[in-house]
């Protein structure tokens, strides 16, 4: 890649310097000279639209917006004519009149583009009269609001939703000044495709589209925001966390229109307003079996001795530690070196660790050395791909930023999106193919396409792993055909496969094997996958905290110490493990059936009120703050664990 | 054979099919034109007769053949008889029976029905200049015979003779401009195109037509669809790496549509389109794609985008599409003439292309002439002629003899030009410098009904709707500008909105995205740079002079008579046979009904809305009806006096102005006296105006009830200073002393004896002094008093009179039922003849020397200006020279007093408050105006008495709004019946024959009688009733 050319231009007179490809506003902004925008931003096309930004440019006849307007070696540029400053207070009076803007009853009030620059240009009130035109607020999606009235049409969230997002709901309907952005074909917002990512939400310049979680809880110059990392799934979006009194306003993509910037709906708005009960004080089950509040001394004291006593009547592996991959990397490791050197015990596993073993074992299986963890794609790989195939899982789900990879792949790369799937599959219906197998025909399709893929390029390792068409689409209920055609989607191109709990939760090693071997037949330079781990630093967790044995239940444990922190999902085996416990002590943030089935319940910081790092699902490493101080009488899991070795230590040591 | 693998081929194609052609020329054709605008006019019912009549006569040398749209669309349907014998007929207005009698007496008989024919030989066909069109009579289905007249032999030798670039620059050198409406030279932007990058290129057609009133594309897209597929050819290969091109036309063009998809399947059959073309190696196909339905998708960038499958929104250039058009590929994007041009200009070389056209707009452009004109259609003319030309010469002018305004060019993104601009050559130039654009071709012909305040209107809704909604100048600002405009016709607006909608105006302008918003504000702005004078009547006046805007007023012919007299109340109760109400509603406002029943110039009818179903109500003579009734009942009617006030108004004049405005302030209760210098009251109504117009006893019968309302009259007393008035003690003065001189032509020999000015004439006659009148009169001059003069003369025994006139009859300013009884007297109207000299003998006038005169360019008033024609001198030999060539007032009267005088040596004073510089001084009537008729004489005189009274009182002077009634008349609102609106002649009074009338001065019109009056009044639509409904 050569250096870009630089330029020289003139604005208002001074000789500025920039890069061949800039726009006049790129350089107008590297240059900090100030130019009106509301329907720019950054790292989404330019459209010209709002004319805040037009400039006076020599040997143009018109003004020509600095926005969309290609910079020129020696280009003669004036920003701030009299003219251009009457026409841009023009425009924002015609704004404020075309529509009902009203800042004072505005959610946005103070935090709105369109308010700012009414005062910049101290427009005190517009000279036309208002039109009060009657148009609708759309209230029907559970977490966004969308006011036409306070709408200016920019078209910022359009071009969000439709470049970023992928997803293109939102656009505009009818012209002129019937003009109103429209939720696919018209419908109400909460009907439509929308995903309730916000990232529209994120783009608005005005109060038009407001959150249900966040309006009137503070405005951004109240607030202090903190850079952070979500954990909620492996794609760990960054995230800015808008704070306020020890409360948190809002959470931003911390970079909204770069591929993780839309976040999803429960990043964005869940993680705002949760309404699960919290555990703030430990708790214990006294003799007459009541559950009842105690003492921080009380429950660690009652968690050593049960953990001394369980120590000298059973073996040491009666006792065992159950972590949640939830938690990130530094409570992982002191729980495991807890677990393993100060109680002793190697029966240790992770919440999903059985996916893990799923995983492992079928790279194992599949015989290739080049199948590692570790060679897994990044998310990044779906945007360069020509097909991404999903196979047994739904990211919209499960994964909502990284369904937006692929979405934006197929929108704008023409990438084919093909989706294998069982399960009803939010996926599926926006794929150009959607194969939807019997549950037991999966892994027979899986094999039938790794065939035909494989016969053209002539590289199979295994042909007696090889399913037929014919046998694939008897075992799936599939027309042969359809499997067919699928093929030839898939082979020769970029072909990145993506798969999830459909595949990591069945417990089929080989199942995993069929689908790395289609993804190493796709390309013909070398495999590319990406696994869709389940929970926000399973990565990590598996790195630290997993042996690759069969997992704790093997061991029947009679005491287990489970730290589930704030994972609002109890995997099964938890539940299992829990009940065959005879001492059951529960380390959480939420009231759960765990915690009512707890003897000793210790009371665990949610994820605004601890640090740490965590691994994404592609093994990009994340760091998060602490962004709330946790309620009076919290301690974190790191200290609690601190203080239940130090009360083993002890008596260990004293003779 | 019909796929051509070489040119040789398609040469062998061309003489194949030209002799087959000439075959058929021995049998009657009979072309049936089967344009959109001839199949909704029922051509396909023509054709279907003429099919079955040639069946059932059994004859067997006709072939019927199809053909599209020759321009006079207004005159659909449309038949061309081409006959071996009798050469080339073209029927118009057919009808099936029609088709019959042509059948019979042309077919069979070989004569020409010549009634129903159009005359090629008018300046209508005579001025226009076909090249685009010249394929429009024959058959668009039929790829033959495109051949036949030299088809594809311009791709031929593009292909084979030319280099891309030659074809480019022949492009260039040719000068075609984009006869989309920039115009914008098409060899420039193919040069951008062929250096462009990239291995793929489109070209495009734009076929969206959607400018209001314009069609000029579908006509050839429907008549000549393979021009426009041989032009694309030619394009793509000049711009190379072309494979592919599209043509987006509208989906409101159905045959326009299938009838191109019928012709590139015909021309890929012949291997004209696709690979391999004419054996060159050449490759290009063509998609028909149906526009969306938006206005908007007319513009480039949103074409493309609608091509593409998104919405059609434009997008900010540069890049611009000869850089990044469809997919993102070089793009050349041409408008369907533009294209059209192209295998001509390849064919016959740049020169003979620029041979036709001015000096930067060359070639032909094909137009559509709409609105009020008379030849409304299609016509093709070379760019540079003269707007009037197209108006007047191959339009024939506006019809019903009202007034041009102003044409509308350019569409909604064009401008108006008004009629003081007729000499402008339409070219991209010329258009332009007067705020308009010569756009795609439309031509919107306004008359003095057409409210240019309602047109900027009109077309801003169109813009307002049809904006793509992206930009915010585009979609917040039209909005406001039409909220603006709305106020102002709503009588609503104020001066400081003119300033706002000029200020949104020049924004919207220059801040939208594309060609749509910048150019959405030119109806706007070009109605306020030529037509400021009727925003302002809306916005101080509360008037639309056009009587358009329905806020202001309850019927048109009330609001534009001058007094806003109730002309659907009257009309009304006359209908009910109540004529003493309708008598007492009338003098509310007018002292003369008798007189003004009788020589009213009637402005009021020519806005009546019942001539859009027949012809105008005849509003005077029903005045005259009812105020005849009244007289000759004996009807008195007296208006309430009020108590009489001390100060006392002095009024020069005792004509309609100043009797009027005396007959007002008397009824305020001041005193009032009237300085006459005639010996008779009336002014110009009493010694003008003859006796056989306007008896007159009526006249004084009406001058009576005036002074009986106590005003003094002091006959044959002139003023000649206005100090003296007031030192007399009259508090103001009232000015109304007319205009009385009459002007001199300057020729030489002016002085001799036998000569009269002719309000010297006709007051010589109406005073009982009997001039002197010879054998041979003539009389020079187009007005209302040389015809007078000349009937007078007449009647004073004269043999021979003739009216000079230095115009077409046409342009004649005088009353047209006047100029036709005048002709019906025998009176020889000689237009187009001026004089340049008297003759004399013996000191009296013996002979005129005259010239024929030759009308060229138009003048201010849109009227062309005549010129002598060298050689034509000539003499006529006449006695009595009678010269009314205009009056102009005598105003020695003010010489020093403070009072301005303005132009055309009138009396300065505000127009709306009558009000001279001198406080106390007002003027109105002729002496203020120059010659006008007597209504408006009236109105002066009412609105002098309101500034008059608001003088004396003290308070500051406002525009004259005229006072309800003093009397409540109900009238009855009683809609027409649905059999009353169906269309029926007007009634015409009954008037002395032609012969009686010569020897005498006795009235001629005689008045309606009653039953006659119910029956015309009942032709009123009552449109004051639709006003109170939509309140």
């Amino acid at each position: 890649m050569s250096e870009k050319k630089e330029i020289t231009l003139t604005i208002n007179g001074e000789k500025v310097k920039g890069n061949d490809g800039d726009t006049i506003l790129d350089i107008c902004r590297a240059n900090n000279i100030y130019v009106p925008t509301l329907c720019y931003l950054e790292g989404l096309s330019s459209v010209g639209a709002c004319r805040l930004c037009v400039v006076e440019i020599e040997g143009e006849r018109r003004p020509n917006p600095a926005c969309t307007y290609p910079a020129r070696n020696g280009l003669v540029v004036k920003t701030h004519t009299e003219e251009l400053e009457k026409y841009r207070r023009l425009i924002l009076e015609l704004i404020f009149t075309e529509r009902n803007h009203f800042c004072w009853f505005c959610a946005a009030s103070g935090d709105c583009e369109l308010q700012s620059l009414a005062y910049r240009y101290q427009m005190d009130h517009p000279r036309y009269p208002y039109t009060f035109p009657s148009l609708a607020t759309d209230t029907l999606n559970d977490f966004l609001v969308i006011d036409h009235n306070r709408c200016i049409l920019c078209g910022r969230c359009v071009r969000v939703c439709n470049e970023v997002v992928g997803n293109h709901t939102l656009d505009f309907g009818r012209r002129g000044w019937r003009t109103t952005v429209i939720a696919d074909l018209n419908q109400a917002l909460g009907e439509s495709s929308c995903i309730s990512c916000g990232a529209c939400l994120q783009a608005c310049p005005t109060g038009a589209i407001f959150s249900k979680v966040s309006a009137y809880r503070g405005r951004v110059e109240e607030c202090q925001s903190i850079q952070s990392v979500c954990s909620l799934c492996g794609v760990g979006c960054d995230i800015n966390v808008l704070v306020k009194d020890n409360n948190i306003v809002r959470i931003d993509g911390a970079n909204l229109t770069s591929p993780k910037g839309p976040l999803c709906n429960r990043g964005r708005f869940l993680q705002v307003h949760n309404t699960a009960t919290r555990i703030t004080a430990p708790l214990m089950v006294d003799k007459a079996g009541i559950t009842q509040t105690a003492s921080w001394e009380e429950a660690l004291d009652s968690v050593a001795s049960a953990i001394k006593d369980y120590r000298r009547r059973y073996k040491r592996s009666s006792i065992a530690g159950l972590i949640s991959s939830i938690c990130p990397n530094e409570t992982v490791e002191a729980f495991a070196r807890f677990m393993r050197h100060t109680v002793g015990t190697s029966s240790l596993d992770i919440v999903d660790g059985k996916a893990y073993r799923t995983l492992t074992q079928g790279i194992k299986a599949s015989g290739k050395s080049i199948l590692r963890l570790d060679t897994e794609s990044p998310l990044e790989a779906i945007l360069g791909a020509s097909c991404v195939l999903v196979v047994g899982a739904d990211p919209l789900e499960s994964h909502p930023v990284a369904a937006c990879y692929m979405l934006r792949a197929r929108t704008h790369n023409r990438a084919q999106l093909v989706v294998i799937d069982s399960q009803d599959n939010c996926l599926g219906s926006r794929a150009d193919v959607w194969l939807q197998p019997n549950a037991g025909g999966m892994d027979m399709v899986i094999r039938a396409l790794a065939g035909l893929v494989a016969n053209k390029s002539e590289r199979l390792d295994q042909p007696q792993k090889v399913t037929s068409v014919a046998e694939a689409a008897q075992a799936s209920g599939l027309s042969p055909a359809l499997i067919t055609q699928t093929a030839d989607i898939i082979r020769g191109g970029q072909v990145v496969v993506v798969f999830g709990d459909g595949i990591l939760d069945k417990r089929d090693p080989g199942l995993v094997t069929s689908v790395l071997e289609l993804a190493s037949l796709a390309n013909t330079d070398g495999p590319k996958w990406i696994s869709l781990k389940p929970r926000g630093n399973s990565r990590g967790a598996w790195g630290v905290g997993v042996d690759g044995g069969y997992g704790i239940a093997e061991t029947r444990p009679r005491l287990l110490y489970l730290l589930l922190a704030d994972d609002g999902y109890i995997a099964e085996d938890c539940l299992g493990l829990a009940e065959q416990a005879e001492f059951l002590v529960v380390q959480a943030s939420y009231v759960s059936p765990l915690t009512q089935a707890a003897d000793v319940v210790l009371p665990s910081p949610i994820w605004a009120g601890r640090a740490g790092t965590y691994i994404s699902l592609d093994g990009r490493v994340g760091r998060s703050q602490r962004v709330l101080e946790p309620p009076p009488g919290m301690r974190d899991d790191l200290e609690i664990i601190a203080e239940l070795a130090k009360r083993l230590e002890k008596r260990r040591r004293m003779p | 054979m019909t796929h051509l693998s070489s040119v040789e081929d398609l040469d062998k194609l061309r003489a194949a099919v030209q002799s087959q052609l000439a075959q058929r020329a021995s049998k009657i054709e009979i072309k049936i034109h089967l344009g959109t605008c001839g199949i909704s006019s029922g051509a396909r019912a023509i054709e279907e007769a003429f099919t079955r009549e040639v069946q059932t006569q059994k004859l067997s040398n006709v072939v019927i053949t199809e053909a599209a749209c020759i321009g006079p669309c207004e005159r659909e349907p449309i038949v061309t008889v081409v006959h071996p014998q009798a050469g080339r007929v073209i029927y118009a207005e057919l009808t099936p029976e029609r088709v019959t009698t042509i059948v019979e007496r042309h077919l069979i008989g070989g004569k020409p029905v010549s009634e129903w024919t159009l005359d090629t030989k008018l300046p209508q066909f005579q001025l226009q200049k076909i090249r685009i069109m010249h394929n429009q009579d024959m058959d668009p289905r039929s790829l033959d015979e495109y051949i036949a007249r030299d088809g594809y032999r311009g791709l031929a030798k593009a292909l084979t003779q030319m280099a891309p670039d030659d074809i480019i620059a022949e492009v260039g050198k040719a000068g075609l401009r984009g006869r989309g409406g920039a115009g914008f030279p098409t060899g420039t932007k193919w040069t951008f195109v062929r250096r462009a990058t990239g291995d793929e290129k489109f070209v495009v057609c734009n076929g969206d037509e959607g400018d209001p009133g314009a069609y000029m594309n579908r006509a050839v897209l429907e008549g000549n669809p393979h021009s426009v597929i041989e032009g694309m050819a030619i394009g793509a290969y000049a711009i190379g790496n072309v494979r592919h091109g599209y043509l987006y036309v509208r989906a409101e063009y159905p045959l326009a549509i299938e009838t191109l998809q019928h012709a590139i399947e015909e021309a890929r059959r012949y291997g004209l389109l696709g690979k391999n073309i004419l054996g060159t190696g050449f490759e290009f196909d063509l998609t028909v794609f149906p526009g969306a339905g938006a206005f908007v998708c007319g513009e480039e960038t949103a074409l493309l985008a609608s091509i593409e499958g998104k919405r059609g929104n434009p997008r900010q250039r540069p890049p611009f599409p000869a850089n990044k058009g469809l997919l993102d590929k070089p793009t050349t994007l041409n408008n369907v003439e533009t294209w059209s041009n192209i295998p001509l200009i390849v064919l016959n070389g740049a020169e003979w292309f620029a041979s036709l056209g001015s000096d930067r707009s060359k070639g032909t452009k094909t137009f559509c002439l709409v609105g009020k004109i008379n030849n409304s259609g299609l016509i093709e003319v070379p760019l540079g002629t003269p707007l009037g030309q197209i108006v007047f010469d191959i339009g024939n002018g506006v019809p019903e003899g009202r007034e041009f305004k102003a044409v509308q060019i350019g569409g909604p993104s064009g401008g108006c030009i008004p009629i003081g601009h007729l000499n402008t050559p339409v070219d991209y130039e010329s258009v332009t410098a007067l705020g308009a654009i010569m756009g795609s071709g439309g031509l919107i012909v306004m008359d003095e009904n057409n409210c240019m305040v309602d047109t900027a209107k009109f077309f801003l809704q169109f813009t307002r709707d049809e904006s793509c909604g992206k930009c915010t100048p585009c979609r917040a600002g039209i909005p406001k500008m039409l909220d603006i405009l709305t106020k102002i016709t709503q009588g609503k607006g104020t001066m400081e909105d003119l300033a706002a909608l000029t200020e949104l105006a020049e924004m919207v302008g220059s801040a939208s995205l594309c060609g749509l918003g910048q150019t959405a504000p030119n109806p706007v702005l070009t109605t306020l740079r030529h037509f400021r004078n009727e925003y302002e009547a809306h916005i101080i006046d509360k008037r639309c002079p056009a009587a358009v805007c329905q806020a202001l007023f309850r019927a048109p012919c009330q609001h534009t008579c001058p007094v806003e007299l109730d002309c659907p109340g009257y009309i009304a109760l006359a209908k009910e046979g109540r004529f003493e109400d309708a008598y007492k509603l009338i003098r509310q406002r007018l002292p003369f009904p008798m007189s003004v029943g009788r020589v009213c110039d009637h402005p009021c009818e020519v806005k009546c809305r019942r001539a859009q179903v027949d012809a105008a109500v005849s509003i005077r003579d029903l005045k005259r009806m009812i105020a005849d009734y009244a007289y000759e009942k004996g009807v008195e009617f007296l208006p309430p006096v009020k108590p009489r006030k001390p100060e006392r108004v002095a009024i020069v004049g005792a004509g309609p102005a100043g009797l009027t405005a005396a007959y007002e302030l008397a009824r305020e209760g001041y005193g009032v006296t009237i300085f006459e210098a005639l010996p008779v009251a009336g002014g110009m109504m009493a010694v003008a105006i003859p006796e056989y117009r306007l008896p007159k006893r009526i006249l004084n019968a009406e001058i009576n009830g005036i002074v009986k309302l106590g005003v003094e009259l002091k006959l044959n007393t002139r003023i000649d200073d206005i100090d003296s008035l007031f030192k007399e003690g009259y508090k103001a003065v009232f000015l109304a002393c007319g205009a009385h001189k009459g002007d001199k032509i300057g020729i030489p020999g002016e002085d001799a004896k036998g000569i009269y000015d002719a309000i010297e004439f006709l007051k010589e006659t109406n005073l009982g002094r009997k001039p002197e009148v010879g054998e041979r009169v003539a009389v020079v001059g187009g007005g209302n008093s040389a015809i007078d003069a000349a009937r007078v003369a007449l009647r004073q025994g004269a043999k021979e009179v003739s009216i000079l006139y230095r115009r077409e009859r046409k342009d004649m300013p005088a009353i047209p039922e006047e100029i036709e009884s005048a002709e019906e007297e025998g009176i020889h109207i000689e237009c187009l003849t001026a004089p340049t000299k008297v003759l004399t003998a013996n000191g009296r006038i013996s002979g005129l020397e005259c010239v024929r005169m030759e009308l060229r360019e138009f003048d201010s008033s849109g009227r062309r200006t005549p010129h002598p024609l060298a050689g034509s001198e000539h003499t006529i030999l006449v006695d009595t020279l009678i010269e009314a060539i205009g009056q102009r007032p005598d105003t020695s009267l003010v010489k020093d007093s403070g009072v301005k005088t303005g132009k055309g040596g009138t009396i300065a004073v505000d127009p709306r408050t009558l009000a001279t510089d001198r406080p106390g001084v007002f003027g109105g009537g002729d002496v203020a105006t120059g010659p006008k008729t007597v209504i408006w004489a009236v109105a002066a005189g009412q609105r002098a008495a309101n500034s008059i009274i608001r003088y004396l009182q003290g308070k500051p002077l406002s525009p004259f709004v005229h006072r309800d009634g003093y009397e409540p008349i109900e009238v009855p609102a009683v809609s027409p019946t649905e059999e009353e609106v169906k269309e029926r002649k007007r009634i015409e009074p009954s008037e002395i024959a032609s012969k009686e009338r010569r020897s005498s001065f006795r009235e001629i019109m005689l008045a309606y009688t009653g039953e006659q009056s119910r029956e015309e009044a009942s032709r009123c639509l009552r449109c004051d009733l639709e006003a109170g409904a939509q309140e």
